[in-house]
């Protein structure tokens, strides 16, 4: 096993120099952007926690169960990015079928391709969490040994994640059929959703509503489960209580060891079973002309696009990796509204209720830019080695660009509109914020579609067997910081402005809201075409 | 028909394709030939756009094809080594795909589809997954794909990989037939049996430069042997010396 990890290693040292040799300039430009990414996040991070913590004694409580939800949701995502990247690279790949054949034991393989995924799946959100616990430190002047000795409980906290996604991963395939584990999965959430009883009490104390009506808040602190465990390593720390800190530290590496030694000792007869399984070649099964061809060959779109839209309607609906991910989706949508419903909004003051609804429209927007990356960013990449076809093809890349870019702006827009609609009816938002949240969320999810199309352009790799690792890659890593910092900048100038209309009555803002949206839409615009613009070039040079 | 001046390719300062000239008139089989890495494919990428020289011009039915790409993609066909389609589609989908973006008549192409697929025994098949299909059955689709918009030039590259004997004879029937109505045809091959039996001029391609052409003819003239194979050989062998 360590030859082939020896190899793999070379391989990327390979790739890196070669790319280095190829343009060195280009590889130097990327660097400082990353340099400068990490200190846009820091930044954005650190800025955050100021404005919280201007919100009086209020912010200790918030900070303190900010990291809770920051381990919880980065867990779920860990876990879920490793169940797809496994059932790829193990399953799906030619890799797989070549080290076969090579003497090895299928444990050794299942160990090596989970090591493989949980690498590729925690790479991203585990730099984020050190940046996010450096910050904590400084704003709470915590030691430094916290965010120092962070590894020491995030690598078994990302292998317990990992751990998670692979037992999600093995019992899915081996039990179930997926669109039936789908269809489960969203009905249920819908089910609970709905039948979730709202607080009979309601109160005005803004200290009883983060810490009885914020639902999100309340499970992430679950001592019992692993996801809160290294929020209690830091905040037991942080208050003195070290045995306990210590036990939740050692509750961490005993289940991490514990899910690694399953998964050495019956991985390798699962691996062999399934991959026999998924080798095999199934029934053929027959798929008749049906409602999406009539639909599509109806004369309201141009023949050639109403054909692209077809191919990849067809695409993702039979590519369960990809409409999988939607689980990601409905696990947010879940947590989302639950906190909603029992929310007290139309108790609390106006500077509170302003606030509330841009962070509202901050998470829908999070929400669009999380999807955004992860379906339409990889849109080129999908085309994969299949790409000759659209390349041989008599039509103008502007053309195949722009069917792609309607199509993801029609699959995204009723999503991201319907979201504020309802979120805002749930909140009995006033009238005006209404109109003024729905049309920022108009205007950015238009521009992160374009955003994320136009990266994807940029970075495609038709060569690349898994279209899914793209968005690990570089090209998804600034697909993400572009996207976060218009988010940011975008939420914050209005709330702000908002801000400041509701406390000191600023007239001027006032009188020219329109004229200050009219002109952050034309800035939209123009940021979206310059990166469509940059993308459609690319793509136009892009050798096969 | 197919005409290419000075053309240069490198790749990170190596050159893949060095001074090419060729010259191929309509209704023209012509086969490219030449060892592993002697810049074949390299050179179809490049006349079917999938590559940009890096000097050079090509002109196909007189278009320069960098100035007008899209008016000579609606001429011409490309058959690769290894058939990548879209594998979530059926084959039906997929020549219907293809069909759409040429913009063929729908009677018409159903016609086409049906026909092609009789001939090429798929019809059982047609409503599968195209990631259900063996290599040979892929390269019949994409020999398919590549018939319904009656391309002016075909650009195959290794023509007959993975295809069962009955569908090689097929392929050669079909491609001899379509030659003699007008079709003009550039083959890469290593299969030197197939240049002798289906070419009308042969080059030969080494390190990227072309180091012989003409037709078996003039070849078995000039180099002294009566076999393409001895000819193939005694070319490359002097140069690698």
């Amino acid at each position: 096993m360590k030859t082939i990890i020896y190899f793999k290693i070379r391989a990327l040292k390979n790739l890196i120099s070669k790319y280095f040799l190829s343009s060195p300039l280009r590889s130097i430009l990327i660097v400082c952007f990353y340099v400068l990414a990490m200190g846009v996040i820091y930044l954005s991070i650190w800025g955050g926690f100021q404005f919280i913590s201007s919100l009086g004694e209020l912010s200790f409580i918030i900070i303190k169960r900010l990291i809770f939800i920051i381990f919880f949701i980065t867990f779920f995502m860990i876990a879920l990015s490793f169940a797809i990247l496994y059932y790829t690279s193990s399953f799906r790949s030619k890799e797989t079928e070549f080290l076969i054949t090579l003497p090895y034991s299928y444990w050794e393989l299942s160990f090596y391709k989970f090591t493989e995924s949980a690498l590729l799946a925690s790479w991203l959100p585990l730099g984020g969490l050190i940046l996010f616990i450096i910050v904590y430190t400084q704003i709470n002047n915590l030691s430094i040994l916290i965010p120092l000795l962070s590894i020491f409980y995030l690598i078994p906290f990302i292998l317990i994640a990992s751990s998670l996604g692979y037992i999600f991963c093995i019992l899915v395939l081996r039990f179930l059929d997926l669109r039936k584990v789908f269809a489960i999965i969203v009905l249920s959430v819908i089910v609970v959703l709905y039948f979730f009883p709202p607080l009979k009490e309601k109160n005005m104390n803004i200290f009883y509503i983060i810490s009885e009506e914020i639902v999100f808040f309340k499970i992430s602190q679950l001592w019992f489960m692993p996801f809160s465990w290294p929020g209690w390593v830091i905040v037991d720390l942080e208050n003195g209580k070290f045995i306990n800190s210590f036990i939740f530290l050692i509750n961490l590496w005993t289940l991490s060891i514990l899910s690694l030694n399953f998964i050495h000792s019956y991985g390798g007869n699962v691996f062999k079973s399934l991959f026999l399984k998924h080798s095999v070649p199934k029934h053929k099964r027959q798929y008749r002309q049906g409602f999406l061809d009539k639909l599509f060959t109806l004369k309201i779109f141009p023949l050639h696009m109403g054909s692209f839209f077809l191919k990849d309607v067809k695409l993702f609906v039979r590519e369960p990796v990809l409409w999988l991910q939607f689980l990601i989706f409905f696990g947010l949508m879940f947590f989302y509204f639950i906190n909603i419903r029992r929310f007290s909004y139309n108790l609390l003051g106006d500077i509170w209720k302003n606030l509330i609804a841009f962070l509202n429209t901050f998470s829908i927007l999070c929400i669009t830019s999380a999807l955004s990356i992860r379906f339409i960013f990889p849109q080129w990449s999908l085309e994969g080695k299949s790409y000759w076809i659209l390349k041989l093809s008599p039509l103008n890349i502007k053309n195949i660009y722009f069917e792609k870019f309607i199509f993801s702006l029609i699959a995204f827009l009723p999503v991201s509109l319907t979201l504020i609609y309802i979120a805002n009816k749930m909140l009995k938002v006033t009238s005006n914020v209404f109109f003024l949240t729905i049309w920022i969320v108009f205007i950015s999810t238009c521009s992160l579609v374009s955003f994320s199309l136009g990266w994807g352009a940029y970075f495609a790799d038709f060569k690349r067997e898994y279209y899914l690792k793209a968005v690990e890659s570089l090209g998804g890593f600034i697909n993400i910081i572009i996207n976060f910092s218009y988010i940011v900048v975008t939420v914050f100038t209005f709330t702000f402005l908002n801000h400041l209309i509701i406390t000191r009555n600023v007239l001027f803002f006032k009188k020219y809201i329109f004229y200050i949206l009219g002109g952050w839409g034309i800035l939209s615009i123009l940021l979206s075409t310059l990166i469509t613009y940059i993308g459609i070039r690319k793509l136009k040079n892009k050798e096969y | 028909m197919v005409k290419t001046i000075n053309l240069y390719k490198s790749f990170n300062g190596k050159w893949a394709v060095q001074n090419l000239n060729l010259h191929i008139k309509k209704g023209e089989f012509y086969c490219l030939l030449g060892p592993n890495g002697a810049g074949k494919t390299t050179t179809l990428k490049l006349l079917t756009t999938l590559l940009r020289p890096s000097r050079g011009k090509i002109y196909i039915k007189g278009l320069d094809i960098e100035k007008y790409p899209y008016e000579s993609k609606k001429i011409i066909g490309f058959i690769p080594d290894t058939p990548f389609i879209y594998e979530n589609l059926t084959a039906q989908e997929f020549l219907t795909f293809i069909g759409n973006i040429f913009k063929i008549d729908k009677k018409e192409l159903a016609k086409k589809i049906e026909y092609y697929f009789d001939i090429f025994g798929l019809i059982t098949y047609r409503d599968c997954l195209l990631k259900e299909y063996s290599h040979g059955m892929r390269q019949k689709i994409v020999y398919i794909s590549n018939f319904l918009h009656e391309p002016e030039v075909l650009f195959i590259d290794e023509p007959l990989v993975g295809l069962d004997p009955q569908a090689i004879h097929l392929i050669k029937h079909l491609l001899l037939e379509k030659v003699k109505s007008g079709l003009t045809i550039l083959m890469c091959t290593h299969i030197l049996s197939i240049a002798e039996e289906l070419s009308h001029r042969v080059g030969i391609l080494h390190a990227g430069e072309l180091i012989a052409e003409g037709t078996l003819e003039e070849l078995r003239r000039n180099i002294d042997k009566t076999s393409l194979e001895e000819i193939f050989l005694t070319l490359t062998k002097n140069l690698r010396k």
